[in-house]
């Protein structure tokens, strides 16, 4: 049995997916250089790099091959993707499930929804 | 021979495992877990013939079998060295079964499996047994209620007494639980989420309530239990600000006094999938453009080329 075809959505400066957001940018801009100077590389996992998490393991992920993830110590809802080569953004989930987002190489910085709770802003869950 | 026998045995079971069934069986790339389903069926059969615990052998090597599939399901939930976790993170990404491979990342699908596998470990081995017989092969279908390959492992299902879908073939039942288990054991679901029972008590399900659960996809699903007119009219809701564009949504104020509310201000949104959200964010919003861009964290409103 062949693996069904995935659908893809191209974006060209912003596009999202479910709770994530993704907004291109230069790789001299201020916000990525300071991810490139003194953020750490989120390592893979299962050849896999979750670009999203959920908590119900739910993940938005693209191939480890094909991106990587930079994140800095106290940031939780924002974080930079760079592309090395073109790929798309899967949802792990087969109902209720967000279509794929491609990506072209370029640096995208990707911003968590966050929701109120309580008096203070927290990222959203699912 | 192979097909149209196993596709003959699981007419009784849900579309979703009788694809699975069948995905499984007739993968063509993987007949290594062929052989592995048939030692594990016989390994099964041999349980359900006996009901006692016992030491079942399979060409040289022997496995031992729990008391009954309630017991083995209780003291040993996985087989081998696998922990859960371990089990469905690697099964998300790797699994050798496509369609498996979706199902595992079913919430559904996994919250039944974690209550209700049958682990039968240490079966891949060289020792494909020679005396499969149709008959045999029909029997132990008849007691399984659904099967998950896996890196040369076979975890089948107990069939349980009730499972009920929806007409998309999503586990989902608006009325009492969406399965039951041969222990009793209940699930509750609405459109494939797990959801708790309590969901579906009109009379403790309040607005209230249901805005506090801090998980999306379930307070999404309590949303729709519960029903948004109801939610809005205890609420006393009424709207700020309605956008054209529904996956940018409308601003609702909420006007009543029953306290205790991450805010006041809830932003309705369509999401990529479909599915309808309610999201408290800064009471400062007014409207639906400065709620999405509060929740970005951006100073203006940003649009967005495409949003799945």
């Amino acid at each position: 049995m062949a693996r069904k075809a995935v659908e893809v959505k191209y974006f060209k400066n912003a596009g999202a997916q479910g709770e994530l957001r993704f907004l291109k940018v230069s790789k001299t801009s201020a916000k990525a250089k300071r991810f490139l100077t003194q953020g750490t590389k989120v390592d893979p996992v299962n050849g896999k790099l979750i670009v999203g998490h959920s908590e119900t393991g739910h993940h938005h992920v693209m191939d480890r091959k094909a991106a990587t993830m930079y994140r800095l110590p106290n940031e939780i809802l924002e974080c930079l993707l760079v592309v090395h080569q073109p790929d798309k953004l899967e949802h792990l989930r087969n109902y209720d499930t967000h279509t794929a987002l491609g990506f072209k190489p370029g640096h995208y910085i990707v911003r968590t929804g966050r929701e109120m709770s309580f008096g203070e802003a927290q990222a959203s869950q699912d | 021979m192979r097909a149209p026998l196993y596709i003959s045995t699981t007419d009784a079971l849900s579309p979703l495992n009788r694809q699975s069934f069948i995905d499984a069986i007739n993968f063509p790339a993987k007949q290594a877990d062929i052989e592995t389903a048939k030692q594990a069926l016989i390994l099964l059969r041999g349980h359900h013939k006996t009901g006692r615990a016992a030491n079942i052998h399979l060409g040289e090597r022997a496995f031992k079998v729990a008391k009954s599939p309630t017991a083995v399901r209780r003291t040993r939930p996985f087989g081998g060295h696998m922990d859960a976790d371990h089990f469905f993170q690697n099964s998300c990404f790797d699994s050798c079964l496509c369609d498996v491979e979706m199902l595992s990342s079913d919430i559904g699908f996994r919250s039944m499996v974690i209550n209700n596998i049958f682990a039968i470990d240490e079966i891949i081995g060289n020792h494909v047994a020679d005396s499969i017989t149709h008959a045999l092969l029909l029997d132990v279908f008849k007691h399984a209620g659904g099967m998950m390959a896996f890196h040369g492992k076979l975890f089948l299902l107990e069939k349980p007494k009730v499972w009920k879908v929806d007409p998309e073939g999503r586990l989902h039942s608006e009325k009492g639980p969406a399965i039951v288990w041969q222990d009793g054991t209940k699930v509750y679901a609405w459109r494939n989420q797990i959801v708790p029972k309590s969901f579906f008590n009109k009379r403790t399900m309040t607005a209230k309530k249901v805005l506090r659960i801090r998980n999306a996809d379930q307070k999404a699903a309590a949303m729709e239990i519960v029903g948004w007119e109801k939610i809005f009219q205890e609420l006393d809701a009424e709207i700020l600000d309605r956008d054209d564009d529904p996956e940018i949504g409308t601003l609702w104020a909420a006007h009543s006094h029953i306290g205790d509310l991450p805010s006041t201000v809830f932003l309705e949104v369509k999401c990529g999938t479909g599915r309808k959200f309610f999201i408290p964010v800064d009471e400062d919003c007014r409207t639906a453009k400065q709620a999405q861009a509060w929740i970005y964290g951006d100073s203006h409103f940003i649009p967005v080329e495409v949003r799945t």
